[in-house]
């Protein structure tokens, strides 16, 4: 499983002191005035967006870049290396690396996005639970997630499947629970940022009622941050999942995965290394370009916040 | 004093954390569906006798309430007895001691590589010319993104089968010790590094900064004495991710390059269903995690008088 | 320039031809300096003054090489005491800074390092740039503290910054700028984030160090802080020098435009009645104390009068009363601090209530307690004889409506998803308007607070301050309230934005009888705006009256000190002001 590069969301700002009275210092420097808000396209954006294109094709129609079968096997053909015959070489059954790799790039998306699904959905849920609740709730609820936050994410999903066992689905149930924490932390501090914003309190002064503010104010500006950072989520727990099946507890072989694939290819590193380095490489350009992607949407989501 | 009331209000917390890690698991472990008794005499393959698996079950209280034998969980927990293993028919203590001595010098060899190297990057690199930022940074999110068996994967190909320098993998000696740690600190350097530089960038940018340039304090120096204290609270606060990475890369890492360790023995319990050394690994991890947050929390009131004194 | 010294006097502390500021390369290149030329000699004040983004920072730190990362910098001349200062390196420079050019930046909470103790960054100057020995170092920061006012300076030299208050701190501040006793001192903003009480004293320090070796560079947005202090100034806009020279000739005399519309933007007792971007036009015929029966008829066709309850009512009529609210939070340690204690008053209708304060004296807490966001532990606010909780209990909507607030920082008070049309749309949706005449009534908000009407597309975030401040004030008439509560509505605006806000605020006024609870730490900005003034400290109402009267025989000390701190500015107003 991946390290996943998570950091801890900052604590829900302290109460705004009064304001001292003063005009703020602007920063002398104006190249560094606006930085975060000037929107420009940069080379890792377009290679970034450039393979998840290719990666959509790859999920939505593999046939058009792979006509053939993924699970024939050709015991006469195996080891082939990278060449004419086969893009990107054949594995130990014969098998065509590529077509496999190319099958392979839905059930990588499919974890990802459905461990994320279950990580926002439970933790904005726990989150806002806490968030909008009064102090008893609330504290019960961070001394809960304080307990699983003390217990890394991989482990959580190891104890998971351990109790449940393993498999593609329950790789995805492993992961999204064990990310549920960190997006339940998110969720409440941004709770408490927006509940304590001006905009609140000024819907709040124009009469509106208290359900309309949480719906049209509150709610919205808590889930957004949070969903410009399950993209870079969604990376992160095709990561995970891929390294379940590497450690054999995911995707089960001869199924067309990453992680399975390479996995299988250990075995084999030092006569036929492509079966490492192919299925290596499209599992971290996928990771990498949803990661690239994730966090140009986060850049331009705070330079929008006040 | 007030320091000393700290203290004790955290270890208090951390005596809540280990506490809400044992029930969390013993109640997830309770609510499995299967049959306990089966698995403690080895499966269904086993195919005990009906005696045996009464015997069993009047053995492990698991025919008692839930109350009875949550409270001799916790009542057995407090003497230090996690039980035995189904698998290896050892005592979990003695399971966990056994491999926690490897697993203790990967995770120390990896952090001894991965602070420095976080560290000197970040000071280097914070505040300069933008393609040097783009460049570290570039490498920072490669490193924190891919899996962390993808660089041990990367490291074995380039060191081991490439140029032979290092063993593919086992517990001899300190040479087998290098990838192993190499490959958890360039995964820990990845994301601590992007924090760290990035909090280095904002202190630089603040007025104080300012001051001692104005009095005639050198780059490099500034950096030092005054911005990288400031940068380095809340890598701090990050400690608890580097243990997870630790703990949870010892796993990946253990198993690629055929190492002992607890990362071996967790997955090992994992397909086995050895619940006891499953609760046992995470009652470590937490205590791990909470004497970890002990010791940063006392740092902090060496880096941060607001601490002691507001 | 010209020189009116004799030839053997020394050379100047800095001298300057025609710098040049770029930032940025490519289509992100900004000139933020243009052929700036400036002089400091010893034992003289420079003061360069100019609005954000005049480039008054950064010619600044241009002096001792500090521009920042990503500067092109280009200058004819540049010499520090009178050795070529041009293409200097980071190592030359480092050796000037501090030893012979000391800097003072305002807000010393941010500007001295919070982990380090006061003594510990006083020293650092001496430790870098002297050969005193740890124990010697430490004598001569008592030594520094104590000379710049700092009581106690052994025990404060112990201390963290956050540990000191805020005019202890600045002083420290300049204790460390003067440790290596410079002879050149620049001084950016060095009252902006202290109290007016405060900001006096400091200012009083810093006129006291201009010795007969000492040169000051004092740079500021306010012409009134630095007319004490200099002895020449220079104003700059849009990164020039636009006029320079002698105070008296600056303040009385103002040659160009700008400079004489900076003047006339301040606000004062004086320019009470008139509008502050054109003083040749009053507000109304004898002011805004004139008893108005109806609300003045808008040019624009169809806009309602947003105070629709109490009309026709005589202005003055009370509208709102405050008697004896009280409120206290946890205090640190257990305690509770009592933020607001036993404040009465009434608003009358169109009228404006001053309340003035400098910052912990419970201003704001005032404010939200009358908005209705915040509980009062004790007391009553009534609008139109009715309490918070009746209203409520009464489901009155309208009432809720009536009483609006715009804040110092309105940004924070818009949803970051909305643009100005959403932001100003609800507010008319809320106040009951019917939706086909929704899109209109924005627009027609728009233009009665003089923004144009393709603003509406635009988010806040994207607008300058002013005009955040004009959408906050239009969503604040959508709701079409009696009362608007302003809580330093215009002190993150550089003076001329101010006017022009304040000259809004007054119109606005004047066309629709509102009444304003007007909260300003500027008495300058409070005499201008106010009928009345209530003068809080601590939470308790010392003063409270007409404002003329307030101020004409304050009854208590310390109204008497924060009127004496007001910077004066000499024989300017009889001469700006047409008569």
């Amino acid at each position: 499983m991946s390290l996943t590069a998570r950091t801890l969301p900052p604590a829900a700002a302290p109460p705004a002191p009064t304001a001292p009275p003063a005009p703020a210092t602007p920063d002398p420097n104006p190249a560094h005035r606006g930085r975060a808000r000037r929107w420009r396209v940069r080379p890792g954006i377009l290679l970034a967006s450039a393979f998840l294109l290719w990666l959509a094709t790859a999920v939505l129609a593999p046939g058009l870049l792979a006509s053939g079968d993924p699970y024939a096997v050709d015991p006469a053909g195996s080891f082939q290396a990278p060449g004419s015959g086969a893009w990107f070489g054949t594995d130990d059954s014969g098998a065509d690396n590529y077509t496999r790799i190319v099958h392979g790039a839905a059930t990588s998306l499919y974890i990802g996005i459905g461990a994320t699904a279950i990580g926002v959905v439970g933790g904005t849920a726990i989150g806002l639970l806490a968030g909008l609740n009064g102090r008893l709730v609330e504290a019960s609820v961070m001394r809960f997630l304080d307990v699983t936050l003390a217990i890394p994410e991989i482990l959580l999903a190891l104890v998971v499947i351990g109790i449940i066992g393993g498999g593609t689905e329950n790789a995805i149930l492993a992961i999204g629970a064990g990310s549920i924490a960190y997006y339940a932390r998110i969720t409440r501090a941004q709770t408490h940022l927006v509940r304590r914003s001006g905009y609140v309190e000024a819907a709040r002064t124009l009469g509106l009622p208290a359900w309309r503010v949480l719906l049209t104010h509150t709610v919205p500006n808590v889930i957004k941050p949070v969903l410009v950072l399950a993209t870079i989520g969604v990376g992160s727990a095709i990561g995970a999942g891929a390294s379940l099946s590497f450690l054999g507890l995911g995707t089960p072989p001869p199924a067309p995965e990453w992680g399975a694939m390479l996995s299988s290819g250990r075995n084999f590193i030092s006569n036929a290394p492509w079966m490492i380095t192919f299925p290596a490489a499209f599992l971290v350009a996928t990771v990498l370009s949803i990661t690239v992607i994730g966090r140009e949407l986060r850049r331009r989501a705070e330079g929008r916040l006040p | 004093m007030a320091v000393l009331r700290r203290i004790l209000t955290r270890l208090l917390v951390g005596f809540g954390v280990l506490w809400g890690a044992a029930s969390l698991t013993f109640l997830a472990v309770y609510l499995i569906p299967g049959d306990t008794a089966l698995l403690i005499l080895g499966g269904p393959d086993a195919r005990p006798t009906a005696e045996t698996l009464a015997q069993v079950r009047a053995d492990y209280l698991l025919d008692q309430p839930f109350i009875v034998q949550y409270g001799s969980y916790l009542g057995n927990l407090l003497q230090g007895d996690l039980g035995q293993s189904y698998r290896l028919r050892l005592p979990v203590t003695e399971a966990i001691g056994q491999q926690i001595g490897a697993t203790a010098a990967l995770s120390a060899a990896a952090v001894a590589l991965a602070l420095p190297l976080t560290f000197a990057v970040a000071i280097l690199s914070a505040q300069r010319a933008s393609w040097i930022r783009s460049i570290v940074s570039g490498i920072e999110v490669v490193f924190a993104a891919t899996p962390t068996f993808i660089i041990g994967f990367a490291l074995l190909i380039v060191f081991s089968f490439t140029l032979h320098w290092f063993p593919i993998g086992g517990n001899q000696g300190p040479v087998a010790l290098v990838l192993p740690a190499l490959t958890l600190a360039l995964a820990i350097f990845g994301t601590l590094s992007q924090v760290l530089r990035n909090e280095l960038e904002d202190v630089l940018e603040q007025p104080f900064i300012l001051t001692a340039r104005s009095r005639g304090m050198r780059d490099l120096p500034v950096r030092i004495r005054h911005a990288l204290r400031h940068a380095a609270i809340p890598v701090m606060t990050m400690s608890g991710f580097v243990v997870a990475a630790l703990l949870g890369g010892s796993v990946i890492v253990e198993t690629l390059f055929s190492r002992q360790g607890i990362g071996a023995l967790t997955l090992a319990s994992v397909y086995n269903k050895d619940l006891p050394v499953i609760i046992g690994i995470v009652l470590l991890s937490a205590a791990v995690y909470v004497v970890v947050n002990l010791v940063i929390d006392l740092l902090y009131t060496l880096i941060d008088p607001k601490v002691v004194t507001a | 320039m010209s020189s009116t010294l004799s030839p053997v006097a020394p050379p100047p502390l800095v001298e300057l031809r025609n710098l040049t500021v770029e930032f940025g390369r490519g289509i992100n290149r900004r000139e933020v300096v243009r052929g700036v030329s400036l002089t400091v000699r010893q034992g003289e004040c420079l003061a360069l003054v100019g609005e954000s983004g005049s480039g008054k920072s950064v010619t600044a730190r241009t002096l001792v090489g500090l521009t920042g990362s990503g500067a092109t910098v280009h200058a004819d001349t540049q010499r520090f005491n009178g050795v070529n200062a041009l293409n200097w390196t980071e190592r030359q420079w480092s050796r000037v800074r501090g030893r012979d050019a000391g800097f003072i930046l305002q807000d010393a909470l941010s500007s001295l390092d919070s982990l380090r103790t006061v003594g510990n960054e006083v020293g650092e100057v001496l430790r870098l740039h002297g050969d005193l020995d740890r124990a010697r170092r430490h004598a001569r920061v008592v030594e520094l503290l104590a000379s710049v006012g700092v009581p106690e300076p052994e025990v404060r030299a112990r201390q963290y910054p956050h540990q000191l208050s805020g005019g202890l701190r600045q002083r420290a501040l300049i204790a460390s700028a003067i440790a290596a006793d410079p002879g050149l001192l620049i001084a950016d903003e060095p009252t902006t984030a202290l109290d007016a009480t405060i900001a006096a004293q400091v200012l009083r320090l810093l006129g006291g160090l201009k010795g007969t070796r000492t040169g000051v560079l004092v740079v500021s947005h306010d012409l009134a802080v630095v007319a004490d202090l200099a002895d020449r100034v220079a104003v700059m806009r849009d990164g020039e020098i636009v006029e320079e020279g002698s105070v008296q000739a600056i303040l009385q005399d103002p040659r160009h435009p700008y400079t004489q519309g900076l003047l006339a933007a301040i606000p004062s007792r004086s320019s009470r009645g008139y509008r502050l971007t054109d003083r040749s036009r009053p507000v109304a015929p004898g002011g805004p104390s004139l008893p108005r029966l109806t609300p003045a008829p808008s040019p624009s066709e169809g806009i309602r009068s947003p105070a629709p309850v109490s009309l026709p009512a005589a202005q003055g009529t009370p509208i709102l009363a405050v008697q004896g609210i009280k409120r206290s939070y946890p205090g640190p340690g257990g305690g509770t601090r009592t933020a607001v204690d036993d404040v009465s008053f009434t608003l009358g209708t169109g009228t404006t209530l001053g309340i003035v304060g400098e910052s912990g004296s419970g201003k704001t807490t005032v404010a939200r307690i009358v908005l209705g966001v915040e509980q009062a532990d004790n007391g009553s606010v009534r609008l139109h004889g009715r309490t918070w909780e009746e209203h409520r209990a009464a489901r009155d909507a309208s009432a809720r409506r009536s009483v609006q607030m715009i804040y110092q920082d309105p940004l924070h008070s818009f949803d970051p998803r909305r643009t100005v049309r959403q932001v100003i749309g609800q507010a008319v949706a809320a106040a009951g308007t019917p939706r086909r005449a929704r899109a209109d009534r924005v627009l027609e908000l728009l233009d009665l607070v003089g923004l144009a009407s393709d603003k509406a597309r635009s988010r806040p975030l994207d607008l300058s301050g002013g005009q955040r401040q004009r959408v906050a004030i239009a969503r604040a008439l959508a709701a079409e309230p009696e009362v608007i509560i302003c809580d330093e509505p215009v002190s993150a605006l550089d003076v001329t934005v101010q006017a022009r806000i304040l000259d809004l605020l007054t119109e606005l006024q004047e066309r629709f009888g509102l009444s304003y609870l007007f909260i300003s730490h500027d008495l300058g900005v409070i005499q201008h705006v106010s009928k009345d003034v209530l003068v809080l400290r601590d939470g308790v109402v010392l003063e409270h009256g007409p404002v003329d009267d307030v101020f004409d025989n304050p009854r208590h000390d310390y109204t008497r000190r924060l009127i004496n701190a007001i910077p004066a500015l000499p024989a300017l107003r009889k001469d700006t002001i047409p008569s």
